[in-house]
C-alpha cells in the first residue's frame, strides 16, 4: 500500500520539535508494510496537495507563520479542494491559525470562516490537557489530550473546536471560551505544539487506521503509552 | 529631596541586604523592596564611566563570572550581579549595594548580568555603556518564548547611546548591529574542525532574520553558527575586532587575533565564545591583553560545568564524568553528546529527564526532538541508559537514532539508571542532564563526587 506524506515548510515550521510527528508516523506506517513517501516542501516549490494522503504543518514563530501565509496563498484553493476531499490534514501549533480571514491586518488563507488577534506582548503559555468535544469524538476518539500550548494568539469563536479545556494555564482559542483547535472533515488544527502523535499515540493510531483502513493492525506502543501515562498523571496533580 | 531620597534607598537597600544575608536569602530581595518604595532609584544613581551589560540565551553567568575575574586581575574594581540575580531587582540590590550613601557606585566598572527578557525593565532608568550579546538559541521555550520572540524584547532594552558588542557568527544577534554606527563584533575564524553542514536537526539560520529570504553559509562552527550570507539582500556575517583565528582540539588551545594563544580545554567553539566576548570586554575596559589572557587561563582552571565522580557497584568502582546541560535547550545537549562521542573509547552514557525545570513545573519534553541524538550511534558508545520520570519520552525519541534497543536500558528511577550504568563495563563512563536532575545522580548513596565544580 503506497501512502504519501506531506511535510509542509518542514524547515521554518518546525519550531518546537515537530519533525518527531513525521518522523513517527512514517516509521509505524512502515512498521504496518506501507510503502511510504514523505516530500519536505518549502518556500519556493509547488505543493500538489491533492497527491498526498497527509498533509502536516507545524509551528513557527509569528515571522515565519507570515512567511508561510505569503508563501501558501497562491495554493490556497488546492489546499481548500483538499480538505473538501477528505484528506488527512493536521495543522498545529500557530500553523492552523493560518486558515482563517485575517491575522491582525495581513490576510489569511481564507479557507475557513474565522479571524485571529495577535498581541506579541502577551503570551499565553502553557501545559495543557484537552478532552475531545463531540465533533472530535465521531472520530472514535474519546481520550485527553496532553501538550503545550505557546502562543500570542485570540481565535475569534468558531461551532466546532477540536477540544474543550480541562487544564490549561492560560486560555483556549479565545479567552475563558475553554474550547481549543478546530476539526472539520479530516482537517484537524489545534494550538498544541511540538510532536503531538508521538505524544498522543491514541491519535496517532486514529490517524494510522485512517490511513491504513482495513490493513491496519493493533500494535503496542509501549514507550510512548508509558509517557502519555505519565504526562497525563503529572498534568492531573497541578 | 533627591539626595535624601538616595540616601534612604541606600540605607534601606544595605540594611535588608545584611539582614537577608543573615537569613541565607537571595540577593533580589533588597532590590525588590528598594524599588517599591523608590521605584525610580535606578535612574538617580552616578554610575562609573563603564557600565557593561551581558546578555544571550547561553553562558551569560560564566562570560560575567569571567570578565570580572579580569577585570579583578587587571586591576580594576567591580560591581557585579551574581547568578540568578539579574532581573531589575538583582541589578538595584547590586548597584545600591555598591553606592555610597550619595547614591555614588564606587568600583571602576559595573558588570551585569541581565536576563534577556527583563533587559528591558531595567535599562529604562539607565543605559549601559557597553552591552554583549552572546546568542540567541532555543533555549527554555515554555518560559523564555522563541528566539526572534526574544530578540523583539532585547530590542526594547537598547538605546543609541550604548555601544553594542556583537557576536557575528550568530546570525539573529548580529541583526542586532544591522545598520547601526560604531558596534563592535567578536567571532571565530575559519576553523579546521568547521563543518560545510549544517548536520544537526534544524537549521535557525536558514533564512534571513532581515529579509527572510535563504542564506547561504560559508562554513558552520555548530548548528547555525557560522559564515553566512543572504542570498537577496545581502546581511552577512559582520568583520570581527576579536577573533578567534585558531582552535587546536588536540592540544586545547586556542589563538586569538593572531596574537595571543591560551589553554581552554574544549569540545567545540561553542565554549570559546564566552571566551571572545570576556576577552572583547577585557579590552574595552582597558586591561591589558597580556593580563586578560593569563586570567583567562587561570578562570578556565577552576571553573567549567564539568564533574568527575566514582560510582560504586558492589566490589567495583566506576569512575565517569558529568555533563551539565540545560533541558529544553538543544544546543547545549548537542554540545554534551559532541564531548561524549569526542572520547574514542569505548564508552557508557546515561541521559536523566526527571524534571524538566528546577523553577518551574512543565512536562513538555518536545525539546528532545530537536537533539542530535544520532550523533550517539556510534561504534565507541556501547551502553546507553535513559533514566527518570520521562524516560519513556526519551525512549521513543531514541527509537530513531539507529542504536540497537538490546544497547539500551529505560529506568523510571535515576537509582535503577545508576545500576545498570555501573554494570557496563566500558572504560569510560558520562552522566548528561541538567542542573535540575544532577543532584539526584550525585546524591545517590554510593555515588562520590571527586572534582570540577
Amino acid at each position: 500500500m503506497d501512502i504519501k506524506i506531506l511535510f509542509l515548510c518542514y524547515d521554518f515550521m518546525n519550531l518546537y520539535g515537530e519533525n518527531g510527528n513525521i518522523r513517527m508516523l512514517e516509521k509505524r506506517l512502515k512498521e504496518q508494510g506501507a510503502n511510504v513517501t514523505v516530500d519536505r516542501i518549502t518556500k519556493g516549490e509547488t505543493p500538489n496537495f491533492m497527491e498526498y494522503d497527509f498533509i502536516y504543518c507545524g509551528s513557527g514563530t509569528e515571522n515565519k507563520r507570515n512567511m508561510a501565509v505569503e508563501y501558501l496563498k497562491p495554493y490556497a484553493k488546492d489546499l481548500k479542494a483538499a480538505i473538501e476531499a477528505d484528506k488527512i490534514v493536521l495543522f498545529t501549533g500557530n500553523a492552523w491559525e493560518m486558515l482563517g480571514n485575517k491575522i491582525n491586518d495581513q490576510d489569511g488563507l481564507k479557507i475557513f470562516d474565522f479571524d485571529v488577534i495577535e498581541d506579541y506582548t502577551k503570551r499565553l503559555v502553557g501545559d495543557a490537557i484537552l478532552l475531545p468535544t463531540e465533533d472530535l469524538k465521531s472520530k472514535n476518539i474519546d481520550k485527553p489530550f496532553v501538550g503545550f500550548i505557546n502562543k500570542c494568539s485570540v481565535v475569534s469563536e468558531r461551532k466546532t473546536p477540536m477540544f474543550n479545556v480541562s487544564m490549561l494555564s492560560g486560555d483556549g482559542n479565545s479567552p475563558k471560551d475553554k474550547m481549543e483547535g478546530f476539526v472539520y472533515k479530516n482537517f484537524f488544527g489545534t494550538g498544541l505544539t511540538g510532536p503531538i502523535l508521538v505524544k498522543n499515540p491514541h491519535f496517532l493510531k486514529m490517524i494510522l487506521k485512517e490511513l491504513l483502513g482495513e490493513k491496519y493492525s493493533e500494535m503496542d506502543y509501549k514507550n510512548e503509552e508509558k509517557a502519555y501515562e505519565i504526562t497525563l498523571s503529572e498534568l492531573s496533580k497541578r | 529631596m533627591k539626595k535624601i531620597k538616595i540616601f534612604l534607598a541606600v540605607i534601606l537597600c544595605k540594611t535588608i541586604h545584611f539582614l537577608a544575608g543573615l537569613l541565607g536569602r537571595g540577593s533580589s530581595i533588597p532590590g525588590a523592596i528598594t524599588l517599591k518604595i523608590f521605584p525610580d532609584i535606578l535612574s538617580l544613581i552616578t554610575l562609573p564611566e563603564k557600565v557593561v551589560a551581558v546578555t544571550g540565551s547561553n553562558g551569560k553567568t560564566s562570560t560575567v563570572e569571567m570578565i570580572a575575574h579580569i577585570l579583578k586581575a587587571g586591576g580594576k574594581t567591580v560591581a557585579y550581579n551574581k547568578e540568578g540575580s539579574n532581573q531589575i531587582e538583582g541589578v538595584t540590590t547590586c548597584l545600591l549595594c555598591n553606592s555610597t550613601l550619595s547614591g555614588k557606585v564606587k568600583s571602576d566598572v559595573v558588570l551585569l548580568e541581565s536576563d534577556e527578557r527583563f533587559a528591558r525593565h531595567t535599562f529604562k532608568h539607565f543605559h549601559p555603556t557597553d552591552y554583549i550579546i552572546t546568542n540567541l538559541y532555543r533555549d527554555q521555550l515554555t518560559r523564555n518564548g522563541h528566539p526572534e520572540w526574544v530578540y523583539g524584547v532585547i530590542s526594547e532594552s537598547i538605546y543609541p547611546d550604548t555601544r553594542l558588542i556583537l557576536n557575528a557568527d550568530d546570525p539573529l544577534v548580529s541583526k542586532f548591529g544591522y545598520g547601526r554606527e560604531g558596534t563592535l563584533y567578536f567571532g571565530a575564524d575559519h576553523v579546521s574542525f568547521d563543518s560545510d553542514t549544517n548536520d544537526s536537526i534544524y537549521h535557525d539560520g536558514k533564512y534571513c532574520p532581515v529579509c527572510g529570504e535563504k542564506m547561504e553559509y560559508e562554513y558552520f562552527h555548530y548548528n547555525h553558527i557560522g559564515k553566512y550570507k543572504c542570498t537577496s539582500c545581502n546581511y552577512h556575517r559582520m568583520d570581527t575586532t576579536w577573533s578567534l583565528t585558531d582552535a587546536d582540539l588536540k592540544n586545547g588551545t586556542i589563538t586569538i587575533n593572531n596574537e595571543h594563544t591560551l589553554s581552554l580545554p574544549f569540545s567545540s567553539l561553542y565554549q570559546c565564545y564566552n571566551t571572545m566576548a570576556a576577552f572583547a570586554a577585557a579590552e574595552i575596559c582597558g586591561v591589558d591583553a597580556n593580563v586578560a589572557i593569563s586570567a583567562m587561563e587561570q578562570f578556565h582552571l577552576k571553573s567549567g560545568r564539568i564533574m568527575t565522580f566514582d560510582l560504586k557497584d558492589g566490589e567495583k568502582t566506576v569512575s565517569g564524568t558529568l555533563l551539565t546541560s540545560k533541558h529544553e535547550n538543544s544546543i547545549s545537549y548537542d554540545q554534551s553528546i559532541r564531548v561524549v562521542t569526542g572520547t574514542e573509547k569505548d564508552t557508557t552514557v546515561m541521559i536523566i529527564v526527571d524534571a524538566v525545570s528546577r523553577k518551574y513545573f512543565t512536562s513538555e519534553t518536545s525539546w528532545l526532538w530537536d537533539i542530535d541524538f544520532e550523533m550517539l550511534d556510534s561504534d565507541n558508545v556501547k551502553r546507553v541508559v535513559l533514566a527518570g520520570k520521562y524516560c519513556y519520552d526519551l525512549a521513543s525519541r531514541f527509537a530513531f537514532t539507529g542504536i540497537s534497543e538490546d544497547k539500551i536500558g529505560i529506568y523510571e528511577t535515576v537509582a535503577e539508571g545508576a545500576k545498570d550504568f555501573a554494570a557496563s563495563n566500558t572504560d569510560e563512563h558520562f552522566v548528561v542532564t541538567c542542573f535540575s536532575d544532577k543532584g539526584k545522580f550525585t546524591s545517590l548513596e554510593n555515588v562520590t563526587v571527586t572534582g570540577g565544580v
